[in-house]
């Protein structure tokens, strides 16, 4: 990972925009999802959640990238901090604890809430033209009606680069990069504060990937939008995000200002995730040595076999009895920078683990 | 690992499109997909082909076996498709039949839809060996076993019992891999073998794909819309864009000087974990967008999009020079004058931000 440590020289422009304390407008408080209980192949499990003891903070105006793998609980826990699955702990939206809400108060707050999917092609209703997506939180918010209903339909287009042109189109008359503008162009129909996206750029191609994620930029510099950003991509996490939450296994194992965790990792599964990234260097040294990364463990666990310990103990190169024992604490490092594991300090010091081998 | 070997790439060619054109009709209208493709892999060489959805690189990947259907599908009277010197258009589908997955193998992108749900993954795998290598039950099922192994897979008797869905995306796509080597082909053409998977999974599985090619001097033929994933397996590279090849060449001179503007526009718009993070990302044009805005009648198929095009661009089609290094572009001398950073840290390049 030494290439990564001219990274503090590079100003971080994203970092301009962000209002330097601003407090939180979205946090969440250990918050644990339970799904209904089912059996695995791997045999009995103590415990089924989701998500859990997860606690984060998203800054008005700023982005949160929220990475991890398939399994991991990132899109579970997208779904909790907008009260759209049951929750416990805690999750306070512009200072106002919002689990528990229901009806018209959890109603007018959704407003204020929006949240992106991934497939737009699965999220928009094939059956409804443009017009007729948009136009529905227009309706049901009762925003506008009539003509003023169009009008702010086609502005909504122009915010994310289309125009009046579409409203007649249906979505399979749409590109996916298009079809990703309108479903974004439906969100900020209730002039939202926070919107989640999840894996909003995952199924499109690398340069209208590009766009979308230009676009969400522009709309939140613009907008002043706060965003909780979702992916298993951390090229694209890195360009959006001021602040970063690696999550495992429905745990933050990292977290903390984007910059830092890229340039000096402290969790073994950060630096995994960052080591498995292919470089297009053909001269990148690291290529095809890999220290983090285990072949024999790499691959997704599900949350519900949690083993007792650490949650990653059993793929980690550095972990000790005291991992299979003892869960490690989500502990401050420096200035935000929080990291749930007994070995840190190795970690963050670069120094390799003992041997691949030795397990 | 990403040395090139410049004697493999002068031999004579194992694999050899030439001037392939393909054509899908429906409803009494035929289109023309892909232009005039011409690729060369040869004995032991890694070739990648790189492009987005829609540029027609798995129909050229697809065409090498015949894998299209045949009804609406018509290839141009020019067209070549020659492998260790048989004319694939030539063989009977006897001979294809006993190709695929013989002396050519293939694997495909979604492991979860390449592999029968129905049947265990010991009766798919033993299936294979029977049918190409003749093998009895009974050695089939060792073999089968051996094959897993190859692929890194400890338990291979659980796995071989298991049906698909009981398996990890990462482990399918192990199996697939398995499937496909299994009868040690002399070319494995994968198509985005890896863009199902979780990152990490990824990058053992390229590890696994490195290793397996380099142990067994077997040719690839890698279909990737990720130049990460092509620059961990490959050593040379064509450029796809809207059916034609607009860029080819060794790995390391495309990267460090790309001569087509899609290209480099291809390379700035990855966001990347390390170097300067810059304040917006490039922006190039997708070959869908571009597909259902309409391509020009005449001239270069990018030049509605490219910052670099003057009059001859939209009136002349630019020809691919032949030549180790060469893109179809009019103005590839000026383009690869212009600044160039390695990995385009710095490089800004003038590229319309639009749908």
């Amino acid at each position: 990972m030494a290439a990564s440590a001219d990274l503090s020289d590079s100003p971080p422009p994203a970092d301009e925009r962000r209002p330097a304390d601003a407090p939180p407008l979205l946090e969440a408080r250990d918050l644990r999802v339970t799904y209904a209980r089912r059996r695995l192949a791997g045999g009995t499990v103590d415990s089924n959640a989701a998500v859990r003891d997860v606690t984060l903070s998203v800054p008005r105006g700023a982005t949160l990238g929220l990475v991890g793998e398939s399994g991991s609980g990132k899109t579970t826990t997208g779904l909790a901090v907008l009260n759209l699955v049951a929750a416990t702990g805690s999750v306070t939206f512009d200072g106002r604890e919002i689990l528990g809400l229901a009806g018209t108060e959890m109603r007018l707050l959704r407003r204020r809430m929006q949240m992106v999917f991934q497939d737009p092609s699965a999220s928009l209703d094939p059956r409804m033209t443009v017009r007729q997506l948009i136009g529905v939180p227009v309706k049901a918010h009762a925003i506008a009606a009539g003509n003023q209903a169009v009008e702010l339909i086609v502005s909504l287009l122009e915010k994310v680069a289309l125009n009046a042109g579409f409203l007649g189109r249906y979505p399979h008359q749409l590109s996916g990069g298009q079809r990703q503008r309108v479903a974004i162009a439906r969100s900020l129909a209730t002039s939202p504060e926070f919107i989640v996206c999840d894996e909003v750029t995952s199924s499109l191609d690398v340069s209208v990937q590009a766009q979308v994620v230009n676009l969400l930029m522009d709309l939140q510099a613009d907008l002043g939008l706060t965003l909780l950003f979702i992916s298993h991509n951390l090229g694209v996490v890195r360009q959006v995000s001021q602040s970063i939450a690696v999550m495992y296994l429905g745990t933050i194992v990292e977290s903390g200002p984007a910059e830092q965790i890229y340039a000096r990792a402290a969790h073994p599964y950060t630096r995994a995730l960052l080591e498995a990234m292919p470089s297009p260097d053909p001269d990148a040294q690291e290529l095809h040595s890999r220290v983090y990364l285990r072949a024999d463990t790499a691959g997704s666990r599900h949350a519900a076999s949690v083993p007792v310990g650490c949650v990653y103990a059993d793929r980690c190169p550095f972990a000790t009895s005291v991992c299979r024992e003892t869960v490690p604490e989500l502990l401050e490092r420096a200035d935000g920078h929080r990291v749930a594991c007994h070995h840190a300090d190795q970690v963050w010091a670069g120094v390799p683990p003992q041997s691949k081998g030795a397990a | 690992m990403t040395e090139s070997p410049a004697a493999s790439a002068q031999a004579a060619p194992l694999l050899d499109i030439s001037d392939l054109s393909v054509t899908f009709r429906s409803g009494g209208r035929g289109t023309e997909v892909v232009h005039g493709v011409s690729l060369q892999v040869a004995a032991g060489q890694r070739v990648g082909v790189i492009g987005e959805s829609g540029s027609g690189k798995t129909v050229t990947a697809l065409s090498v076996l015949r894998l299209h259907d045949r009804r609406r599908t018509r290839y141009g009277s020019g067209s070549a498709i020659t492998f260790d010197g048989r004319d694939m258009f030539r063989l009977s589908s006897r001979e294809l039949r006993l190709l695929r997955g013989g002396d050519i193998a293939m694997v495909f992108q979604d492991p979860a839809t390449s592999l029968n749900p129905v049947f265990t993954v010991g009766a798919q795998l033993t299936a294979v060996l029977r049918v190409h290598q003749g093998l009895s039950k009974s050695d089939a099922r060792k073999a089968a076993a051996a094959a897993l192994d190859a692929v890194e897979i400890r338990e291979s008797a659980s796995v071989l019992a298991s049906y698909p869905h009981q398996l990890s995306g990462g482990m399918r796509q192990r199996v697939l891999i398995a499937m496909a080597i299994a009868c040690q082909p002399r070319l494995l053409i994968a198509d985005e073998p890896t863009s199902a998977l979780d990152v990490t999974v990824q990058a053992t599985v390229l590890d696994l794909l490195n290793d397996l090619v380099a142990g067994s001097g077997m040719s690839l033929l890698l279909i990737t819309h990720d130049m990460g994933v092509l620059a961990q397996l490959c050593t040379d590279v064509y450029v796809m864009y809207a059916g034609r090849v607009v860029e080819q060449g060794p790995l390391r001179d495309l990267y460090t000087g790309p001569r087509h503007p899609y290209t480099r526009a291809l390379l700035l718009s990855t966001p990347k974990v390390t170097g300067p993070r810059p304040h917006r990302l490039a922006v190039g044009p997708s070959t869908s967008a571009a597909a259902s805005a309409g391509l020009p009648e005449t001239g270069c198929p990018f030049a509605p999009r490219c910052a670099y095009a003057e009059d001859r661009c939209r009136s002349e089609l630019p020809a691919l020079p032949d030549r180790p290094h060469a893109a179809a572009c009019h103005r590839a001398d000026f383009v690869a004058a212009q600044p160039w950073a390695v990995g385009g840290a710095t490089a800004q390049e003038p590229l319309p931000d639009r749908t």
